[in-house]
C-alpha cells in the first residue's frame, strides 16, 4: 500500500521509486472515484524521478503538504518534461541526400584510386619485402584451405547435378566439357573472387581502420612514409599476383572432384576423362578465366583499403566499414564478371 | 546520519597467483560523492569489477545496504544489479541506437515500464545532465567527447540507481569540460541524493568529492576528506600530494 485516504486527506507512504512504479500507478488510477482535499507526504520515505513523475502526472492539481526537503528537489526535477524537436523526416529530401552521398562516395573512390596509384608508384621505394611476405601469408596462404574444400565440392556438385541429365541423352562424355569449361571460365574465378572479397577485403578494412583509429596512419605520414606504399601496395600486389594462381588451383580441384563423380556415376575412367579434357579445355578458355584474377584483385584490394581509410576516429565505424567493404567487394566481383562476359561475347572468345 | 550503502570488508582479490587486494576495507555512505584513486596497477579496476558483481571476491565480504552479497540468492543479486548504475570509461552505449533509444531501452529492459513513461523519463534525464533535446535523436558516434560523457551519464541514471559508478569520468576531456562534468556530478549528488562513486586519476575531480579512498599495494591506505590527504603518512600519498598539480589545486581552492 503506497497511499490511503483518511479524513479527506490522501497520504503517500513508503518508497515511491522505480521498483514500485507499476503498483503505485495502479493505485493512483484506482483513486479516480475518491475525493480528498490535499496530499500529505509526511510518510513518504523515498522519492525518485519515477515517483515524482507519477505525483506530477496524477496529483498535480492538489496541494502537497509535509513533504521532506530531500524530496522537494526530485519533485521539481521530474516536473517539466521538455518537448522533443520535430523529427526531420522528408522522404524526398532523404532520397536526394542518399543519392548525393552515394555519388560523392563513388567520386571519392575514383579519386582515392588515382591517389593510391600515383603515390604508390612515386614512393615505391617504401615498399618492403617483409610486408609483401606478410600479405602473402595473410591473404593468400590462409585462404587456401577454404578454396580447396569449396572448389572440390563445387566440382562434385556440378558433375552430380548434370550426370543424370547427360546420361538420359547418352551424352556422358560431355560432362568433361560442361565441368571444365564452366569451372575454368566462370565458376572458379567467381568462387575465388567472392571468397577473397569476403576474407581479405574485410580484413584490409579492419586492419587499416584500426590503424586510423589508433593514429598509426598519421604516425607513418609524420615520418614521411607513404601509407599507400607501405600498406596498400603490398596488398594490391599480392592480390594481383595471387588471384590467377588461386583461380588455376580452384579449377584443377573442381575438375578433380568432377572426375571422381564421373567415374562413379557415369563410368568414365580417369584416363578417358583426361583425354577428353585435353581435347576440350583450350588455353583460351583457361586464359578467359584466369585473366579476371588481377582485375578482381585490384577491385577487392582497392575497396578493402578505401573503406579502411574512410573509418572515422571512432572504433564503432570500423564495423560499418567492414560490412560495407564485403558487400561492395562481392558486388564488384559479380559486376566485373558480367562485364567480362559481355566483352568476351563481343570479341567472340 | 546516512548509513553505508556499500561496505567492503577484508576483500581479497586474485588473478591466478597474483594477489590484487589483500584485505581491503572501505565504506561508501548513502548520498555521498566518493572517489577511489590509486596508481596504475593498484587494483582500482578490479575493485570496480568486484563492486559491480562482475568478478567474485576471493575472500572477505561485500555488504550492500548491510546484506552480505555472498549469502544472497541469484534473484536477490539480480535485484541488486538493477539498483546499480555504471558509466564505463569510454562512455559505452549501444552504438546502433540513438541516445534517446538507449535510455528507453534500459528503462524498458530493466523494469518493463510503458513506452510513454520511458520516453518522458528519457527527456527528463537528458535535461538533468544538461543536454539539449536534439541529442535524443543523435547516435553516440555523432557526439563530442563531453556530450558523450553526459549522454552516458543520462543512460546510467535512467533507472534512478541507488549507487552509480563512474569509471574515469573525465578522461579524454579538456580541463574546462572536465570541470563542468565534475560540477554536474556534484550537483546530481546534491539534488537527487544518488550515491556516486568515481574511479579517477584526475586530481581536479578530488576537489569536488566528499570522501576519497586511496588504494596502494592492495589496501586502502587512506579514506576520508580529500583536504586531509597531505597529512597522511604513506609513500604513495606523499608522492601524490607533492606533485605540483596537486599543490596548485589545493592552493587554488
Amino acid at each position: 500500500m503506497f497511499l490511503y485516504i483518511e479524513n479527506n486527506v490522501l497520504y503517500l507512504k513508503g518508497y515511491w521509486t522505480v521498483e514500485n512504479f507499476k503498483d503505485i500507478k495502479k493505485q493512483l488510477t484506482d483513486l479516480k472515484n475518491n475525493s480528498f482535499d490535499y496530499v500529505d507526504a509526511s510518510q513518504l520515505e523515498k522519492l525518485d524521478f519515477y515517483g515524482g513523475y507519477l505525483i506530477n502526472q496524477y496529483l498535480k492539481d492538489f496541494d502537497i503538504k509535509n513533504i521532506q526537503d530531500k524530496n522537494i528537489e526530485i519533485l521539481k526535477l521530474s516536473k517539466d518534461i521538455p518537448n522533443l524537436p520535430p523529427k526531420k523526416s522528408n522522404i524526398f529530401l532523404e532520397l536526394i541526400e542518399g543519392f548525393y552521398q552515394k555519388l560523392t562516395d563513388y567520386v571519392a573512390f575514383v579519386s582515392f584510386t588515382g591517389e593510391v596509384l600515383i603515390n604508390s608508384l612515386r614512393r615505391v621505394k617504401d615498399l618492403e619485402a617483409r610486408n609483401l611476405f606478410k600479405e602473402l601469408e595473410e591473404t593468400a596462404l590462409k585462404s587456401l584451405g577454404i578454396i580447396t574444400v569449396l572448389s572440390f565440392l563445387i566440382g562434385i556438385v556440378i558433375a552430380y547435378q548434370s550426370s543424370a541429365m547427360l546420361a538420359t541423352f547418352g551424352a556422358n562424355i560431355f560432362i568433361v566439357d560442361l565441368v571444365s569449361i564452366s569451372l575454368a571460365r566462370e565458376l572458379s574465378p567467381l568462387i575465388v573472387g567472392i571468397i577473397v572479397a569476403g576474407r581479405s577485403a574485410s580484413s584490409f578494412t579492419a586492419e587499416i581502420g584500426l590503424m586510423k583509429v589508433s593514429e598509426e596512419i598519421d604516425f607513418l605520414k609524420t615520418l614521411g612514409i607513404s601509407p599507400y606504399s607501405t600498406i596498400v601496395l603490398p596488398k594490391l600486389l599480392t592480390l594481383i599476383v595471387w588471384l590467377p594462381i588461386l583461380i588455376t588451383y580452384s579449377t584443377i580441384l573442381g575438375i578433380l572432384g568432377a572426375m571422381i563423380v564421373s567415374d562413379i556415376t557415369l563410368g568414365i575412367p580417369p584416363n578417358q576423362f583426361f583425354q577428353r579434357l585435353a581435347e576440350t579445355l583450350s588455353f583460351d578458355h583457361y586464359l578467359a578465366g584466369v585473366v579476371k584474377g588481377p582485375v578482381f584483385g585490384i577491385a577487392i584490394g582497392l575497396i578493402g583499403v578505401y573503406e579502411g581509410f574512410k573509418v572515422q576516429q571512432k572504433a564503432e565505424s570500423i564495423g560499418f566499414s567492414v560490412t560495407k567493404s564485403v558487400v561492395r567487394g562481392i558486388f564488384a566481383i559479380i559486376l566485373i564478371d558480367a562485364i567480362f562476359s559481355v566483352i568476351y561475347r563481343w570479341l567472340d572468345i | 546520519m546516512a548509513g553505508y550503502i556499500i561496505q567492503v570488508k577484508d576483500l581479497v582479490s586474485k588473478y591466478g597467483q597474483k594477489v590484487v587486494h589483500r584485505g581491503l576495507n572501505l565504506g561508501i555512505k548513502e548520498g555521498e560523492l566518493y572517489a577511489i584513486v590509486g596508481g596504475s596497477g593498484a587494483g582500482k579496476s578490479t575493485l570496480l569489477k568486484t563492486l559491480l558483481l562482475l568478478k567474485k571476491a576471493d575472500g572477505g565480504k561485500i555488504l550492500f545496504k548491510g546484506k552480505d552479497i555472498s549469502n544472497l540468492s541469484e534473484k536477490e543479486i539480480e535485484d541488486i544489479k538493477k539498483r546499480i548504475g555504471v558509466m564505463f570509461q569510454f562512455s559505452t552505449m549501444l552504438s546502433s541506437l540513438t541516445v534517446g533509444q538507449n535510455i528507453i531501452y534500459v528503462i524498458k529492459k530493466r523494469y518493463s515500464i510503458d513506452y510513454k513513461t520511458a520516453l518522458d523519463m528519457a527527456k527528463l534525464k537528458l535535461k538533468l545532465v544538461g543536454l539539449s533535446m536534439d541529442t535524443f535523436y543523435m547516435y553516440p558516434s555523432e557526439l563530442s567527447g563531453g556530450m558523450k560523457k553526459k549522454a552516458a551519464l543520462a543512460v546510467a541514471m535512467s533507472t534512478d540507481p541507488d549507487i552509480l559508478f563512474l569509471d574515469e569520468p573525465t578522461s579524454g576531456l579538456d580541463p574546462i569540460s572536465a570541470e563542468e562534468f565534475d560540477k554536474l556530478v556534484r550537483t546530481l549528488v546534491d539534488t537527487t541524493g544518488t550515491t556516486i562513486v568515481q574511479i579517477t586519476h584526475d586530481l581536479g575531480s578530488l576537489m569536488f568529492v566528499d570522501t576519497v579512498a586511496v588504494i596502494s599495494k592492495g589496501l586502502v591506505v587512506y579514506e576520508g576528506n580529500p583536504q586531509n590527504l597531505t597529512n597522511v603518512n604513506d609513500d604513495w600519498i606523499q608522492s601524490l600530494t607533492n606533485t605540483t598539480r596537486f599543490r596548485r589545486l589545493l592552493d587554488g581552492k
